[in-house]
């Protein structure tokens, strides 16, 4: 019975291995992370559709009123981010680490453009009375959109780090899992926005 | 055959290390060493279970006799949401991962795992996370609504005195939570991306599979506890209303979320025993597992239709469907059937020894079953509407935990000991350790199926003194202090073997899957060379080559 | 025909042993329950001793001889589909069976005589009988006969034996449960929600029952007794219960006389007309010093309605009458000045 030397496995370390064919390391871990968060929303969803079925009227009355417009732009402005993400992902794997940073730096300013929207956002809605303890709506609000933003908060400064690290020539095109690993989490916290703005102002 | 002996390199290795000299206390607190952090795991999980242990001993204490006797209402509620609580979190989800966090890797043929020092991390929360939830005692009192903290209850509404007791303990499963996702992730990539050469995913160990089942089970379903714990601490602490029907919230809310978690915990907590218990009970018969892909799939199955079944928990709220969640509570009987079907073929016409490992095999495998089966009269609403909530769901909940996960961890530490120290624990003491334990385990809760069906409630610190309760109270208080002697003989067993200087063989049981193939303890690379594999059983086909090619009956054909 | 007799004993203790902690149920629909009870009790004695037996037979006969390997056996896909299929059908007929017992304990009556409000809260429960009019003047608001139970004396809920009774079930705070350990049978209490059931009664008797839903710190002592009782005697109960609603003191023919006995007042409700001068009869039976003490509020905070110098307390036996001035509607909390704590209680005043 042949025995295989383990010397060559040592060659790289753990979290770049590559099953051919396979996803990295690096990827499927945080493709697995994005999962739980997923489900984490879910659970916080799942509450807001339980009190909302539940009530008599929903909004229920005296919540202020909620400017679809002004969030329909905050919509655009993150989508927007989650497509210039894209565009310094496909800069990096064509080696240009020069676009992949301009890229980065877009998306990271249109990032925290939509924080301060939504901060100014939260700044009318309490000088009109809604807060987390105003009632079912004021906490349904504030929970579901204030766990996004820090999702939000936290993407941003992941893309901080990608693009300091871009600046100290870190990425290559053979070498550029983490810029990856940033855009996914990017798209996902896109995708999870789509799925609040359609529920709290376009649903209702 | 040559695979037990030892290793030099595995020697200097081991008197060495790797770089520098450091302090060993340095050594263990930074280690992202899978092997150290398992150990840790294993040792830090082992203390909360006795914490835990101990409450359960307060609690039994007072039970023996109805009225009040050594603790007053609010100390008992503490103790029995502490218990619960500590038993779940602190003790059986860790050490379960604790396992895989050693084995698995050496399973596969892997270095360490996928990423090692968020492994660190994942561990390092858990004895936090302890002394956060302990130091409620410091601060005030305890969490004391049940380890279930049902809303509106838990959130402070009427007079029930607790203030952060509760805060601490949403603080505290928080970080669990997050060190049990952080390990999922890290198990799962493991698996799948780093086996060695050959290891086929349908020739992984059992053990790993219900390590993978389990890690997705917890990936996906402990995100819904966190958000859970989250609405109950705005609740709690920000004026939130998500739980009170005073502001427009609503009470089963909490109900729901919590059990859509609790319900496929129960398989995380169970599931890698079985994967425990179908890698020793192989190696124990001298045969292979009856029935591998069958294993496989309905581990998966478990898991799958483990989130569908949460409300069985909830039927005598009034506010479920009941006929759904009776069905599919009735099915997930079916898959864990097709385990005990093929664990006794396993058994069957095979060449059996009863070390210590599989004397806990064969408890598990006795003791789950009726874990299991009075789990399913629950699964019927009506009989449910009399036996919920009453002394016939302890009687479940221990025969299938304790019973069934405790005894697979016992199982475990003796079948794997030697791999961790080189020497096997004193078989003598097992086995005392062992019938004192099945003892007294049955003991004490056998006849609370009893109780129950007499109508004795849960969460009760006096009861009606009806004659028909307390005799039966009383048998189960001595019950519960035979099983706290029986830790006794372990407890020696394992300083006496650690002491000891003399070694044992490397692969002291003929194991039959790869970390059985490295030395005992393992380098800190885990492997110097790996076999070809072929089988789910490689160290088999390894030691029986020659054997097999003559003997006509024999063949390891059976998996591809 | 040894094997007929084999298979009938074996079945006889199966069916005594199913009898192993065994309440009579003493509803229509405990009965149901205790017969599905036993059928799952019988498949689950089945199973457990063939599998359980199955493993100790293997365990025992298959131990270690020699060294010789045993044959090497890695599955039987036919065994995998008969021990799939075989249990799933079990199941699914347990499940069926189930389900038809689940009506007939969720079915509703047409048209119930007696309907019961049961409410839980911190510590208590307390059941309005829906309907059943309690005799006041018009001038105050209409009232269903309640009964109110406190930790110190659990109320009892007076029901007809032989006919339906409707109970709806909901909480003022945390979630309860409402349990009878004879019904098998137990529903929860929500606040917020209101919970409905249907039980028909089928022995007299005194049942006891206690909260089944962990609600905090006296959560054990949550404890109330169902009384059976026939319909006529029901209907007399009725009368009465209704009688001494109206005197502003539940269960008390005499409530402006109360008495004490080894440090106790033998009740806790007293019950006066509204704004008319009136007496209250105090029997001290016992050679301890007591009096009794009434206050202008809830308790002991508010000025005393009497001057100190009407109401010393006294060594008995011996009676006393205090005399009381016209007092607005009302509660007034009383209590014996030398045992404060354990001897108290409340004043209603009400018109009649």
């Amino acid at each position: 019975m042949a025995v295989v030397d383990t010397a060559s496995l040592q060659e790289r370390p753990a979290s770049e291995h590559h099953k051919p064919g396979g996803i990295s390391s690096s990827l499927l871990g945080m493709v697995l992370f994005i999962a739980s968060e997923v489900m984490f929303f879910g659970g916080l969803f799942g509450a807001y559709f339980t009190i909302r079925s539940a009530a008599p009227r929903w909004p229920p009355e005296g919540t202020p009123h909620l400017t679809t417009l002004y969030a329909a732009v905050l919509t655009a402005i993150l989508v927007s981010s989650s497509v210039t993400m894209q565009f310094g992902v496909w800069a990096i794997r064509r080696n240009d680490s020069r676009r992949l940073m301009l890229w980065l730096a877009v998306s990271l300013l249109l990032g925290l453009c939509f924080l301060a929207g939504q901060a100014n956002e939260y700044r009318m809605l309490i000088e009109e009375g809604m807060t987390l303890s105003s009632g079912v709506f004021g906490s349904t609000f504030f929970t579901l959109t204030g766990f996004h933003g820090a999702h939000v908060a936290g993407g941003a400064a992941f893309i901080l780090i990608v693009l300091l690290r871009a600046r100290s020539g870190q990425f290559t095109a053979r070498y550029h899992d983490t810029v990856e690993m940033a855009s996914y989490y990017w798209h996902f916290v896109d995708v999870v926005w789509l799925g609040l703005f359609s529920t709290i102002y376009l649903l209702r | 055959m040559a695979i037990t002996e030892a290793r030099p390199e595995a020697a200097a290795d081991q008197a060495h290390g790797i770089g520098p000299r450091r302090h060993p206390i340095v050594v263990w607190l930074t280690t992202t060493d899978h092997k150290k952090i398992g150990i840790m795991y294993l040792v830090n999980s082992y203390f909360w279970f006795g914490v835990a242990g101990l409450l359960a001993v307060f609690i039994r204490a007072e039970l023996a006799e109805p009225g009040t006797q050594f603790f007053g209402e609010e100390r008992y509620n503490q103790l029995f949401t502490m218990h619960g609580t500590t038993m779940i979190f602190l003790f059986i989800i860790p050490i379960l991962a604790g396992f895989g966090n050693y084995i698995v890797p050496l399973q596969i043929g892997a270095l360490d795992m996928a990423f090692p020092r968020v492994n660190a991390l994942s561990f390092w929360m858990l004895p936090l996370a302890g002394i956060t939830l302990y130091s409620s005692y410091l601060l005030g009192g305890p969490a004391d609504a049940g380890w279930t903290q049902y809303a509106p209850l838990s959130e402070g509404v009427g007079a029930q005195g607790n203030s952060i007791g509760i805060d601490l303990w949403i603080v505290a499963l928080l970080l669990v939570g997050t060190a049990s996702i952080l390990g999922a992730v890290n198990f799962i990539t493991t698996i799948f991306n780093m086996r060695a050469p050959g290891m086929t995913m349908f020739r992984m160990p059992l053990f790993t599979w219900t390590i993978l089942v389990t890690s997705l089970l917890v990936l996906l379903a402990t995100p819904v506890f966190t958000s859970a714990l989250v609405l109950l601490l705005i609740d709690r602490n920000l004026g939130g209303s998500f739980f009170n029907p005073a502001n427009g919230g609503i009470a089963v809310l909490w109900q729901n979320v919590f059990w859509f978690y609790s319900h496929p915990a129960v398989y995380v907590m169970v599931l890698p025993g079985m994967g425990i218990i179908s890698d020793v009970l192989p190696v124990f018969s001298r045969k292979p597992l009856f029935g591998y892909k069958a294993f496989v799939f309905a581990t998966a199955g478990i898991g799958a239709l483990g989130f569908s079944v949460w409300a069985h928990h909830m039927f005598v709220t009034g506010q479920v469907l009941l006929p759904f969640f009776s069905i599919m509570t009735f099915l997930i009987a079916v898959p864990t059937g097709v385990k005990f079907f093929n664990w006794i073929a396993t058994l069957v016409r095979g060449q059996i020894t009863f070390s210590t490992a599989m004397l806990f095999a064969i408890g598990f495998l006795t003791m789950f079953l009726i874990g299991g089966i009075d789990g399913v009269f629950l699964a019927s609403p009506p009989v449910d509407f009399a036996l919920t909530e009453t002394y016939w769901v302890i009687a479940h909940i221990h025969y299938v935990l304790f019973g069934g996960s405790v005894f697979a961890v016992y199982a475990g530490f003796y079948y794997w000991f030697p791999k961790f120290t080189g020497k096997r624990l004193k078989e003598g003491l097992g086995k005392l350790h062992f019938w004192l334990q099945f003892i007294g385990f049955n003991l004490t809760f056998f006849s609370m199926h009893i109780l129950g069906l007499l109508g004795m409630p849960r969460r009760i610190q006096d009861y009606a003194p009806l004659k028909d309760w307390v005799g039966l109270n009383q048998l189960q208080t001595a019950g519960a202090l035979l099983i706290a002697l029986s830790t006794a003989p372990f407890l020696a067993n394992v300083v006496m073997t650690i002491r000891r200087k003399d070694r044992d063989p490397e692969d002291p049981w003929e194991g039959n899957t790869l970390e059985w193939y490295t030395t005992s303890p393992p380098p800190v690379h885990n492997f110097d060379s790996l076999p070809e594999i072929h089988s789910e059983r490689p160290l088999f086909d390894l030691r029986h080559a020659e054997e097999l090619s003559v003997h006509p009956d024999a063949t390891t054909t059976g998996a591809r | 025909m040894r094997r007929a007799r084999l298979i009938g004993t074996v079945g006889v203790a199966v069916l005594a042993l199913a009898g192993c902690g065994s309440l009579t149920p003493v509803t229509e629909q405990g009965h149901d329950v205790r017969n599905l009870y036993n059928i799952l009790f019988v498949a689950a004695a089945v199973v457990f001793v063939l599998v359980e037996g199955a493993i100790v037979f293997a365990v025992v006969r298959y131990r270690r001889r020699g060294d010789m390997l045993p044959p090497q056996f890695h599955g039987n896909n036919l065994l995998e589909v008969v021990w799939t299929v075989v249990p799933l059908l079990i199941v699914a007929a347990l499940f069926v069976l189930g389900w038809g017992v689940l009506t007939k304990v969720d079915a509703k009556a047409p048209n119930p005589r007696v309907t019961v409000n049961i409410v839980g809260f911190q510590w208590q429960w307390q059941f309005t009988y829906q309907g059943e009019r309690v005799p006041l003047p018009a001038d105050q608001p209409p009232e269903d006969l309640t009964i109110k139970g406190t930790i110190a004396k659990p109320p009892v809920m007076y029901l007809p034996v032989g006919e339906p009774i409707r109970f709806t079930t909901e909480a003022q705070d945390v979630i309860h449960s409402f349990y009878v350990r004879e019904f098998l049978f137990k529903r929860d209490a929500f606040p917020g929600h209101l919970n409905t059931f249907d039980l028909t009664i089928t022995k007299p008797g005194d049942f006891g029952g206690q909260c089944t839903e962990y609600c905090g710190l006296a959560h054990q002592a949550m404890r109330f007794t169902v009384r059976a009782v026939s319909r006529p005697e029901f209907d007399a109960w009725l009368v009465k219960a209704k009688k001494e609603a109206a005197s502003g003191c539940p269960a008390d023919p005499n409530p402006r006389s109360i008495a004490a006995k080894d440090i106790a007042f033998n009740k806790n409700c007293l019950a006066g007309p509204v704004n008319r001068p009136f007496q209250i009869g105090f029997d001290n039976q016992e050679p301890v010093p007591h009096n009794v003490v009434f206050f202008r509020g809830k308790d002991a905070d508010a000025p005393p309605i009497l001057p100190a110098s009407e109401t010393p307390p006294f060594p008995g036996p011996k009676t006393t009458t205090y005399r009381l001035p016209a007092l607005k509607s009302g509660s007034y909390f009383f209590h014996c000045e030398v045992h404060p704590g354990a001897m108290q209680g409340q004043l209603v005043v009400r018109s009649r």
